[in-house]
């Protein structure tokens, strides 16, 4: 792949942390810019986010919020409790930052008329600012989709936060899932379209075991290592 | 009054489609004799805290605080017939009064 320079100079790539990642990136993840991290159920996709934000509070004193649209925050704390990671200590110490775009089952909302996911995009800078964020996790682009039927408009709506988040120097991760190991990138068949740099989780049932791998499928403008390779789980 | 009708509008900035919602929201309660209208505009620009509070995603949402049940409707309301019986609300033939209405 060709090492493309832009006007202001080569993409400058934020180190994830995330063992065997930034080798398989060369460098980690490309600064300011929006990758989607897709997997099948159980790929292990919402906690490669989580890990995403949480090495860079505990490595780099790097400040992150994670949109969730699917499990509330109080599950996601008790989920990575057990990997090491107190999220109640950094909300405390301003360092993460949890906006809860989950559905809330009391009320189901019913559209009349035209809208747009203003107040998703506010609320994002908003909490970035509040706690002078540089990266952040959104799980997952599918419970969006799933939510707001419009696919055209939620597009449209992505394509805001990530320049949003582009302005905002803030390095980001979106979740998106797929229904096999090999074949269509994700779900709803848009997602890739949203953001710069396209990664692959595998969890591949192989002689009885599973492995899980990692796949750059696309980073624009920048290197990476071609195909699949092994991703270890985080260790404490 | 219990039976007094409390609303939320969370709008995001000075748009056509915020004015649109506005302006159908004030036809929708203009209407009514009684029960009486209380409506908050909350632009999430200027109060995203509030939004968060909320769990607020869409622009315009219409919150329906009381009375029970709760509820809620995205969108800019053009519908107003759907949003009167969402609402749980008869239209009223008779004089139509102005809504009490505080800007947060």
């Amino acid at each position: 792949m060709k090492y493309t320079a832009t006007a202001t100079g080569p993409i400058d790539k934020l180190p994830t942390g995330i063992p065997g990642f930034d080798a398989i990136s060369e460098g980690g993840l490309p600064r300011g810019r929006t990758s989607i991290v897709t997997g099948t159920a159980g790929s292990g996709k919402t906690v490669f986010a989580a890990q995403f934000l949480a090495e860079g509070i505990a490595r780099s004193g790097e400040p992150g919020v994670f949109v969730t649209f699917e499990e509330s925050p109080e599950d996601i704390r008790r989920n990575v409790l057990s990997m090491g990671w107190d999220l109640s200590q950094w909300e405390a110490e301003g360092k993460w930052r949890f906006i809860n775009a989950a559905p809330q089952v009391a009320e189901e909302a019913v559209v009349v008329g035209e809208y747009d996911l203003g107040a998703l995009l506010a609320r994002i800078e908003h909490a970035v600012h509040a706690v002078g964020a540089k990266r952040l996790a959104l799980d997952s682009l599918g419970a969006i989709f799933s939510r707001f039927k419009d696919n055209i408009l939620v597009r449209t709506e992505l394509l805001r936060i990530v320049a949003a988040l582009k302005l905002l120097n803030v390095t980001s991760v979106m979740t998106a899932e797929r229904g096999q190991e090999y074949g269509d990138i994700a779900r709803y068949g848009v997602e890739e379209f949203v953001a710069d740099n396209v990664l692959i989780l595998r969890n591949v049932l192989e002689d009885g075991k599973r492995r899980r791998t990692m796949e750059i499928l696309k980073f624009r403008g920048t290197n990476h290592h071609k195909g699949e390779f092994p991703l270890y789980h985080h260790s404490r | 009054m219990s039976s007094d009708l409390s609303l939320k509008l969370y709008v995001a900035g000075r748009t056509p489609r915020s004015a649109q919602a506005v302006e159908n929201l004030k036809r929708i309660c203009g209407e009514l004799s009684e029960p009486l209208c209380q409506i908050a505009i909350i632009d999430v620009l200027e109060q995203p805290e509030l939004a968060d509070e909320d769990l607020i995603i869409a622009t315009p949402t219409l919150v329906k605080v009381s009375p029970p049940p709760t509820r809620r409707i995205i969108g800019d309301l053009t519908d107003v017939w759907r949003v009167r019986a969402l609402l749980g609300l008869e239209s009223q033939q008779t004089t139509p009064q102005s809504p009490k209405e505080q800007e947060v």
